[in-house]
């Protein structure tokens, strides 16, 4: 749910990016927080184990263009993918706008990743949500790894939902596919908030 | 597998020609030695034994085999015999001053050894070599075709390929000897060994007998190697490569498609053992299959999915449904334009527990007076502090802020803050010299990563605290006091961002050696009643010179334990102020979730030692306790 400043003329969406454990989740919000300009980025807070396993979540807020005078700041969260933490997952997914599920292209972790799409699927459930009617986005990432599941098994197993949700493939270390991501579930969080008659300022 | 026949088919020729020149050889140096030369048999009888022994050998070695088959590996047999009195004429010829005629002439007859040397030698080479032996019969269960003599032989050469078939349906050819069976074309049987995949339970034998065909199935082929993995390997006789090799389709296992499709979706595809144990022969398994199910009940194999996805259709994983609907975002633009990216840096990383429970900044903020407890009041500093120490020791103020009553001085030793809490009733000199020392100590276990030294003496506590700033913060109380809290608020007051790097000074190392008693006597007592700390190892660290022994509780027997405690007692125990503070009981150093408890022992020698006890503890006040028992034990020692 976004939260409207109307004091400060803010209004702040909240991204959370779900998926399986060492999927790449850290990985994009680490090349977003790298290639936004010190204007437009806040500082990204990261609690990793040593093995690169996001013990918390990752947290980074965005600023990006104005809509009807207000400024949008997108909080991008990250959660721990490991199926220990589920009670931290469901908490940062409290207040979700728009989440990017990244899956793991590898073929010996496709089943995690449909086990953590049933598991957002049912944590937001828990606030009411639908992955239906959830601002989403996928992102296919490691495809630039040799032994990788081709497009067409990834969307047969993750993306059956009527209707689709886009999709983009990324390799969220390089940011491939990384800001195609972001932008596209962004501006899904936008027509959701503000429809899509209503005119943009830049 | 083609390799491995090969090897087994040259295995096969070479020991039949072996056989065949053991023969020879026999035949040739009884010649030489006239070994039987007097036997004397008609040449007629000689000519016909053969084929008439042949006959009889082929209706008994193979009965249920047809005439034909029995004349016509009896004719093999002949032709073999025939070959071996050629070879052994020509051996005649070329070792003695004999024509080769004259040497056909005794190789197959007027030498009457050599011809029933070969009548018995033909056999065996024939048996050795199996497709020789035995014509492609169809539907000849395995156990009926062998004869006794023939499963002796098998006993003797062991051949791998009895093992290595499949007793599933197809079309085999008994062999001889080794008795194996060869499948005359794979493709023909995979259709009738998945019916029975599918159609559990399944008599084997019954399928061996009568081979079906059934509708060809759409079947998904896995390489087993990409299984081996998974199969316990107590459950096979055979090593990995041969147990591939002895799969119905050699290498690959076979899975219903059906069985594939509805669990694509899952991301993994789950076969059970039961499905898939036909395509293992009896003879692969180290075990009874009954036991193998009772051991393993849910024994599943999970397949590749890179091979089971490369062989299902394009059109049954092919979406059907709607594209998502991205027209209405195209309103916005995009939010989000990146640009380069910079140079990779870690970003700002917390330890979980203080970002679970963050830190106060070490910045001043003059509390409300309303909100906050009583700050600790300025005492008369030393000298003129600088603006920076004074900040320090406000900010360190406003983090002890919940303890009452302290009052703070700050000086720099060596160029090092040190910013001394204390209750206005201690002696005030006395705590300042003690934290003192304290540095002192910190900087000489520098390399131990110390994080907090508590000295616990008869009558105040000192928590003294390295700073991230490279200071360190002594905060002391009556004994009595609240000295756990100013250990947690003066752990919060120390930073994330590690000590400052002093001159760092290992322990000097120190000879150290188990107690002899260590299990027994006193010292096992303190062992004992140390268990607080873990498992440990009582050891020994002798007096030398003027450091005093150590006795050492520790995992292990850790001479650098030994050190530090040495180096305790020069810094603070030696030079204790017992006049104005009291007895020094104990010494707590902490390091992580170690806790290492020194404490000075009153031997009734008089010569000083020290207890020393390290381990992980989560109950200090209990871990004290234990220390200060261990050392009355010792001290009566």
């Amino acid at each position: 749910m976004s939260i409207i400043n109307y004091a400060a003329k803010v209004i702040n969406f909240k991204l959370v990016y779900y998926g399986p454990g060492l999927a790449g989740k850290t990985a994009n919000l680490q090349f977003i927080h790298r290639c936004l300009p010190d204007t437009n980025r806040g500082k990204m807070i990261s609690l990793a184990t040593g093995d690169d396993r996001t013990l918390f979540f990752d947290f980074l807020p965005v600023s990006a263009t104005g809509v009807r005078g207000f400024t949008t700041r997108f909080q991008l969260y990250t959660v721990p993918g490991q199926t220990l933490y589920n009670m931290t997952r469901r908490l940062v997914l409290r207040g979700v706008d728009g989440v990017v599920f990244v899956a793991d292209s590898q073929w010996e972790r496709l089943r995690e990743n449909v086990e953590s799409l049933r598991n957002l699927d049912e944590n937001l459930k828990e606030y009411g949500l639908a992955l239906a009617t959830t601002p989403c986005v996928l992102q296919y990432n490691k495809r630039d790894l040799g032994h990788v599941a081709p497009l067409d098994y990834l969307e047969y197993l993750l993306n059956r939902g009527t209707p689709r949700v886009p999709f983009f493939e990324a390799v969220a270390l390089d940011g491939r596919g990384v800001f195609e991501t972001l932008n596209t579930v962004s501006r899904m969080v936008l027509v959701r908030e503000f429809g899509q008659a209503q005119e943009v300022r830049s | 597998m083609v390799r491995h026949r090969t090897r087994v088919r040259v295995a096969r020729w070479v020991r039949a020609a072996v056989l065949g020149g053991a023969a020879v050889v026999t035949a040739t140096m009884s010649f030489e030695w006239e070994l039987g030369r007097e036997l004397v048999f008609p040449l007629r009888f000689l000519a016909m034994m053969p084929p008439v022994a042949y006959l009889l050998m082929a209706a008994v070695v193979v009965r249920e085999t047809s005439p034909l088959r029995c004349l016509s590996w009896a004719m093999a047999a002949c032709g073999v015999n025939a070959a071996l009195g050629l070879a052994t004429a020509i051996t005649l010829s070329l070792s003695h001053p004999l024509s080769f005629e004259g040497a056909v002439m005794r190789a197959f007859g007027t030498f009457v050894p050599a011809p029933l040397i070969h009548l018995v030698t033909a056999p065996l080479v024939l048996l050795a070599l199996p497709r020789l032996a035995m014509p492609p019969h169809p539907g000849r269960g395995r156990a009926s075709s062998l004869r006794p003599a023939a499963a002796a032989l098998m006993i003797a050469l062991p051949n791998y390929d009895d093992v290595l078939r499949p007793p599933a349906a197809g079309a085999w050819s008994p062999g001889a000897g080794a008795a194996v069976f060869e499948r005359t074309h794979p493709d023909d049987v995979a259709p009738a060994a998945t019916s029975a995949m599918l159609d559990m339970p399944v008599v084997v034998e019954a399928t061996m007998a009568m081979p079906t065909r059934v509708p060809a199935e759409p079947m998904v082929h896995v390489a087993f190697d990409r299984l081996a993995t998974q199969l316990p390997p107590e459950v096979f006789v055979l090593p990995p490569t041969p147990r591939s090799e002895s799969r119905l389709e050699p290498h690959t296992l076979v899975v219903p498609r059906r069985l594939v499709i509805p669990q694509l979706a899952e991301g993994r595809v789950e076969i059970p053992w039961t499905l898939l144990e036909d395509q293992v022969p009896d003879l692969a398994l180290a075990m009874p299959r009954s036991e193998i199910h009772r051991r393993f009940p849910d024994w599943v194999f999970s397949l590749p999915m890179d091979e089971v996805v490369s062989q299902i259709p394009t059109e049954l994983i092919r979406l059907a449904g709607p594209a998502a609907d991205l027209s209405g975002i195209g309103r916005f633009p995009a939010p989000f334009q990146p640009g380069p990216p910079a140079p990779e840096t870690p970003p700002e990383t917390d330890e979980p527990a203080v970002a679970l429970a963050p830190i106060p900044a070490p910045v001043i903020k003059a509390p409300a007076v309303d909100a906050m407890p009583p700050r600790p009041r300025q005492a008369a500093a030393a000298g003129s502090p600088d603006e920076e120490l004074v900040a320090l020791a406000q900010g360190l103020a406003s983090v002890l802020a919940p303890v009452p009553t302290l009052e703070w001085q700050a000086r720099r030793i060596g160029g090092r803050p040190l910013v001394c809490f204390a209750s206005p009733a201690l002696d005030r000199p006395a705590i300042d010299a003690l934290a003192a020392r304290g540095l002192t100590l910190l900087d000489r276990l520098a390399t131990w990563s110390i994080e907090q030294v508590t000295v616990r003496t008869a009558r105040t506590a000192c928590v003294m605290t390295p700073l991230a700033s490279g200071g360190v913060l002594a905060a002391a109380v009556h004994r009595g006091g609240p000295v756990a809290m100013l250990e947690i608020l003066a752990a919060r007051a120390r930073g994330t961002a590690g000590r400052g790097a002093p001159a760092a000074m290992a322990p000097p190392s120190t000879k150290v050696k188990p107690v002899a008693d260590g299990r027994s006597g006193r010292v096992g007592e303190a062992a004992r009643a140390l268990e607080v700390f873990g498992t440990l190892v009582p050891a020994e660290a002798a007096q030398e010179g003027g450091a005093p022994a150590v006795y050492i509780f520790a995992g292990r027997a850790d001479a650098a334990l030994a050190g530090a405690a040495r180096v305790v007692h020069d810094t603070l125990v030696a030079r204790h102020d017992e006049a104005a503070l009291g007895r020094l009981d104990a010494v707590a150093l902490r390091r992580g979730r170690e806790r290492v408890i020194v404490r000075p022992l009153q031997m009734p020698a008089g010569a000083p030692a020290l207890l020393a006890a390290a381990g992980e503890v989560t109950l200090a006040g209990r871990a004290q306790r234990a220390a200060a028992r261990a050392a009355t034990l010792l001290e009566a020692r």
